[in-house]
């Protein structure tokens, strides 16, 4: 079933309007939602990615669950792969539409910022936030058509969205080795000029 | 590579877009650095050699750039197409990038740069033996070349000699296809690339060029450029001798005879020169008959020792009788107007040339500045000859007011409709005195027809000079209240002509009454 027609049952199950005995019950809305937000395919995926409502509610569960859960959760399969699906399906959507690309850009940045924050009191979490550079660059410079899109139909773009996204992209090259290289080199020409 | 891959070319849509946040502006120049124009890419090592004895190559640098190649265009003939004003912002970041504050980007590394971010268009690439005949090309080439000159660095004169034979089209035949922008850019950084006796055919090309250009703005600062290098190679005289030859042919229109030329070179002509040389080129361009080169000569004189010997050896007394023989060419006798700013005596012998020109046919720039003679002469002395001189003028002025058209303000367009207009400017611009000398009926005459020109004036665009704004320039001047016969005239004019222009009446009685109070506060402090 499509993920977006399960969003409302899940959403009863985690405020507790369907009344049924469900141990680690947030635990395992989180698991599910990022696991079939992340590997939804074809249209009722893409829906689903591009959907507000579902970015709120990855939202509220990484709040309700317990930031060791949170990291297991992301260990297992990662935030960056499904910001980057949701970033070209994001751009795909500008010729539709910009106001849901706001807010869907929205959504993710406040995930995101949620994320940082949370990785503060569990270290594993940054880690989880790493991917390849291939596929963070591939988020930085799809974010940034979209900037430009927005920008040229005088949408406003928040802080956030660039901040969140750039985010990503450093923590894809922290610790890298070529990107230690790169520094050394630098120092060394530095050290040769001067 | 994978940063270059996938956000270079969005990046720098975003840096050219001046609505975009400034903070992500510096985090994509600063990304745009750090893996784009780092070290490492810029000096690419092989496996066995060590990082500080490698050579800034383009090796790796164009593969990264390669994300913002275009098609290529010159392929199909359709070579007008170069869209890439993001260049010289790159550019600026890639230079700022190597550059410290205690030391400027090499040369070196700078000529790889350029080279490599001239390579995502086939139309710039230097490595291409393809001419650039698009004028796009030329001038995005001229903005690089600003970005060096404003972050102070410089491109090895190899380049530039490949930049000018490739971009500049200065042997192109259409005055329009010479990138005037670039030769000016490259003049401004190392005038030697156009300037030094090793490339004299481009020295050549350059005058040619000039000499086919139409003038403007742009071509005037080339010109500037152009003096300064030869002012600073200390070897002005071979601009003069280049600019003789440039006269020798050529169109009355053509930039060699403009103004902006003559002002330029006066500006320079004294401290590039010694008194001496000074003397010895007068000398030689008199011979030669050159008065463009001779007007502006004089007109940068500021030095009074120079002056004087010009007076002692005679030199200037034998440029004015060569000057009033050549009848047939009005910038002698502007000359002529020139040297009476020095010594308004020597141009004694020339008044009856200027009578005669006044009296020739179809001679109406000539007459122009040998009204101007006259009276500078009569300004200054008593001579008979040029009182009569001078009534003749206005006489003749006064006759072409009655018969009076536009006037655009240009020597090039006086004729004998506005022959007049010419002459009421000059009166009013300097000599108010000589009114007052002349025979009374010959004042009124005059006076009278230009107020009455003035009344039947339309209003017309401000490029035309018409002669109610001389008349309201003339009552404006305080020094006309120290001449009583051209102000009980000017009085008499403005009140007789009742329907006479409004502003024109309250300027005068204004302009009186501060002179009068001018009058009576002088009369107290005596």
């Amino acid at each position: 079933m499509p993920l977006l027609s399960l969003l409302s049952t899940a959403r009863d199950l985690y405020t507790l309007s369907i009344n049924i005995f469900f141990p680690r019950r947030n635990e395992w809305l989180l698991e599910w939602l990022v696991q079939r937000l992340k590997e939804d395919e074809g249209e009722s995926g893409r829906q689903a990615r591009t959907a507000k409502e579902c970015w709120d509610f990855l939202r509220e569960l990484l709040q309700a669950v317990e930031p060791v859960a949170v990291a297991g959760t992301l260990t297992r399969h990662g935030i960056v792969p499904l910001v980057a699906k949701m970033m070209g399906e994001a751009k795909e959507m500008t010729g539709e539409t910009t106001e849901e690309v706001s807010e869907l850009l929205d959504g993710m940045a406040a995930v995101l910022v949620l994320l940082r924050g949370i990785a503060r009191s569990e270290a594993s979490i940054t880690a989880s936030m790493r991917s390849t550079p291939e596929v963070c660059a591939g988020t930085l410079g799809t974010f940034l058509e979209v900037y430009g899109i927005l920008l040229g139909r005088e949408v406003r773009v928040e802080q956030p969205w660039i901040d969140a996204v750039v985010d990503l992209w450093k923590g894809s090259i922290w610790g890298n080795a070529d990107s230690k290289k790169v520094r050394s080199l630098l120092r060394l020409r530095g050290a040769k000029v001067s | 590579m994978i940063w270059s891959e996938k956000c270079l070319r969005p990046a720098t849509t975003l840096l050219m877009d001046p609505n975009a946040d400034s903070a992500l502006k510096k985090v994509l120049e600063s990304m745009i650095a750090e893996y784009v124009f780092s070290p490492e890419i810029l000096y690419p090592t092989t496996s066995t050699q060590k990082q500080a004895a490698a050579e800034p190559s383009t090796q790796d640098l164009i593969p990264l750039l390669a994300p913002l190649r275009e098609e290529d265009t010159s392929m199909s003939g359709t070579s007008e197409l170069v869209n890439i004003p993001y260049l010289p912002l790159l550019f600026r970041i890639s230079i700022d990038s190597q550059s410290t504050k205690r030391c400027k980007a090499d040369m070196s590394v700078v000529n790889i740069l350029f080279t490599a971010l001239l390579s995502v268009s086939p139309i710039l690439d230097l490595r291409s033996e393809v001419l650039g005949v698009s004028a796009a090309g030329g001038d995005i080439v001229a903005l690089l070349l600003q970005v060096l000159t404003k972050t102070g660095t410089a491109l090895p004169s190899t380049t530039l000699s490949r930049i000018i034979t490739k971009f500049a089209n200065l042997t192109s035949q259409d005055p329009n296809q010479v990138r005037w922008l670039l030769i000016r850019e490259i003049l401004t950084i190392d005038f030697d690339s156009f300037l030094h006796p090793s490339v004299a055919s481009l020295t050549s090309d350059l005058f040619s060029a000039l000499s086919r250009a139409t003038p403007s703005e742009l071509v005037s600062n080339v010109l500037e450029l152009v003096v300064d290098g030869f002012v600073k190679a200390r070897d002005i005289l071979k601009f003069v001798d280049q600019w003789t030859k440039r006269l020798k042919s050529g169109s009355e229109e053509d930039v060699w005879r403009g103004d902006a030329l003559a002002r330029v070179f006066a500006a320079k002509v004294e401290s590039s020169l010694t008194s001496p040389q000074i003397l010895k080129t007068v000398n030689r361009l008199r011979e030669e008959q050159q008065w463009v080169i001779l007007d502006a000569v004089l007109r940068g004189l500021r030095r009074e020792d120079t002056e004087t010997q010009l007076l002692a050896t005679g030199v200037l007394e034998a440029v004015v009788e060569a000057a009033r023989k050549d009848a047939a060419e009005w910038r002698a006798w502007r000359l002529l107007v020139r040297i009476g700013d020095i010594k308004p005596e020597l141009l004694v012998p020339a008044i009856e040339d200027a009578v005669w020109l006044l009296r020739a046919d179809n001679r109406w720039k000539e007459a122009v500045f040998a009204s101007e003679v006259l009276m500078r002469v009569l300004d200054r002395t008593d001579d008979e000859d040029a009182l009569e001189g001078v009534n003749m003028v206005v006489d003749m002025a006064a006759e072409a007011l009655e018969k009076l058209q536009g006037w655009d303000g240009t020597i090039a367009t006086v004729d004998d409709q506005n022959f007049g207009l010419a002459v009421a400017m000059a009166v009013t611009g300097g000599y108010l005195s000589v009114l007052e000398e002349i025979d009374r009926n010959h004042r009124n005459k005059f006076v009278d027809s230009l107020f009455q020109a003035a009344l039947i004036t339309q209003d017309s665009s401000a490029s035309t000079v018409n002669a109610r704004q001389i008349c309201q320039a003339m009552v404006g001047k305080p020094e006309i209240y120290e001449y009583p016969a051209v102000k009980g005239i000017g009085v008499l004019a403005s009140v007789n002509s009742k329907p006479f222009n409004d502003r024109i009446q309250t300027q005068y009685y204004l302009a009186s009454l501060q002179a009068s109070l001018h009058f009576l506060q002088l009369q107290k402090i005596c």
